[in-house]
């Protein structure tokens, strides 16, 4: 029985996604000792490569979603079933710092697929958790998703390519807005389609998904390669001005939403 | 207890409710006691307010153990395992509520006379009862008040014109006979979905103009949420949209 994980990254204009999936596989492989497979397309692939990924699948990236901040190539995260080479495979996403072996322990749950369905957001406790809409339910994740290859894990991501393809038809059944695409949303309503419109809780990693969000920078304490020291500088905003908080944080996994922060963290 | 009224024919939704129970427990014995079957008769002729005849139901079951359901209710799975849990008891009125995501309920917007008078949190649209004396003390007691509602509202806390709704009239009866004689509050599996406007955010109390509802043969889903608590639609015309 294999394992192992699967990042999936196409530069953008704005982003070098390629550089982050480095920093985060070599991080993969020093805490969680898991090989790592990349779902890239050539352009995004460099000339020269500094880091041996496990393996590289050459793929097509699908252009078609905008954001606010330019052109974001999240789609197709669908195909992560039929690209993982692993028995067993934790998908995430780029922008996830890995500090600790947590994630090893997803393996050990009962359950064949699951991901996130609750956030905590550094510095910022008790920030309501994200729905799709007020007439709908809480948002799963898809930063972290651990999958095996089995029928049921299959059909999720089936389904996962099915409300891709008609996002806008879901958008209208929950009252969400369509414009961009959204994979945290498209694997909600994909496994509660394939669990009968239900979330089973089995299908839940039993953790909170760690956030840097809004206002929210974290600088590396130190400047070694696997440095786990953090601080975390919050600008909390009152009454016009700002009043900056601290907190130092060690050996915790989180996601940082900021890809500047990311790209600053990782830099040399 | 299904009494038609002008405007609403309650024995067409008692129906559909009695063949959504039948679709899930087939076995499970049935009564729909309509008007001609109060053995008191209709104490209120003259009126589309009907709930002055509730007390009548404990004598007009022919059952030793009851559940008494409103009328305007969707049963979508077996709940057979309710008696397991309430046949020791002699009463026991509902005291959960559901929003229809499954999720229990603490919106209070409709409880305030409840709240100001400090009073049992029940739901009547769901009584468990047994042919005992507390039960029958029990539903002595609702017929009182019923009938001395003007009395009674000398000592609430509540507006002069608040009518005796069965809700209020059996929060009183639980709270004179003893919440722990009357409700089981940790029992929350017997919990109704309630499909008011505020417990479910929708901007009217009319939910079918903001959810998209599916009426399938094995099932109801509400904003592709399926229903699995017995299901208070309350907008009554909801009944001829049901498959059962």
């Amino acid at each position: 029985m294999s394992r192992g994980a699967l990042l999936f990254a196409f530069n953008s204009p704005k982003y070098n996604y390629y550089e982050m999936a480095v920093v985060t596989a070599k991080r993969i492989n020093h805490f969680l000792g898991l090989p790592v497979t990349l779902v890239t397309d050539s352009e995004s692939l460099p000339v020269k490569q500094s880091y041996q990924f496990d393996n590289i699948v050459i793929a097509t990236a699908d252009k078609t979603n905008k954001r606010d901040w330019g052109v974001w190539y999240n789609k197709g995260r669908y195909r992560a079933y039929q690209f993982s080479p692993y028995d067993e495979t934790i998908l995430l996403d780029t922008d996830y710092m890995v500090n600790s072996d947590k994630l090893l322990k997803i393996f050990d749950l009962p359950t064949d697929f699951c991901c996130h369905d609750n956030t905590s957001f550094l510095m910022h406790p008790g920030a309501a958790q994200e729905m799709l809409s007020v007439y709908s339910f809480n948002t799963l994740w898809a930063t972290v998703v651990m999958f095996k290859k089995t029928k049921r894990a299959e059909q999720i991501f089936n389904c996962l390519e099915m409300v891709q393809n008609n996002f806008e038809h879901y958008a209208n059944i929950h009252g969400f807005i369509s414009a961009t695409f959204r994979n945290d949303y498209g694997l909600t309503l994909a496994t509660r389609i394939v669990n009968g419109h239900t979330t089973p809780i089995e299908d839940v990693i039993p953790w909170n998904l760690l956030h840097v969000g809004k206002n929210t920078s974290v600088y590396r304490n130190n400047n070694d390669e696997y440095n786990t020291e953090y601080t975390v500088m919050f600008d909390n905003w009152q009454r016009g001005k700002i009043r900056k908080e601290y907190i130092n944080i060690k050996d915790m996994d989180f996601h940082v939403m900021n890809k500047e922060n990311f790209m600053e963290l990782i830099s040399e | 207890m299904a009494q038609d009224t002008d405007s609403t024919s309650y024995t067409n939704c008692a129906d559909v409710l009695r063949k959504s129970i039948l679709r899930v427990m087939p076995d499970a014995n049935i009564t729909i006691i309509t008007t001609d079957m109060l053995p008191y008769g209709d104490l209120a002729t003259d009126s589309n307010w009907k709930l002055i005849n509730d007390w009548q139901v404990y004598e007009a079951s022919p059952y030793d153990y009851t559940i008494k359901l409103e009328a305007d209710m969707y049963i979508p799975r077996n709940i057979d395992h309710w008696w397991d849990v309430l046949k020791d008891r002699d009463v026991v009125v509902s005291s959960t509520i559901r929003n229809f995501k499954q999720e229990i309920s603490d919106i209070r917007f409709y409880r305030r006379f409840i709240d100001d008078n400090k009073l049992p949190d029940v739901y009547n649209a769901m009584t468990y009862f047994k042919k005992s004396e507390v039960a029958t003390q029990f539903f002595m007691l609702v017929k009182e008040i019923f009938t001395n509602w003007e009395e009674y509202k000398k000592i609430l806390k509540c507006n002069p014109q608040e009518l005796a709704t069965t809700d209020w009239v059996y929060s009183i009866a639980c709270h004179i006979m003893g919440v722990e004689n009357t409700t089981l509050p940790s029992f929350t599996e017997m919990s109704m979905v309630h499909m008011k406007q505020y417990i479910n955010g929708t901007p009217t109390e009319n939910w079918t103009d903001t959810f998209i509802y599916e009426c399938l043969p094995d099932q109801i889903r509400v904003q592709t949420v399926p229903q699995q608590y017995p299901f208070h639609y309350h907008v009554k015309n909801f009944c001829d949209k049901i498959v059962v």
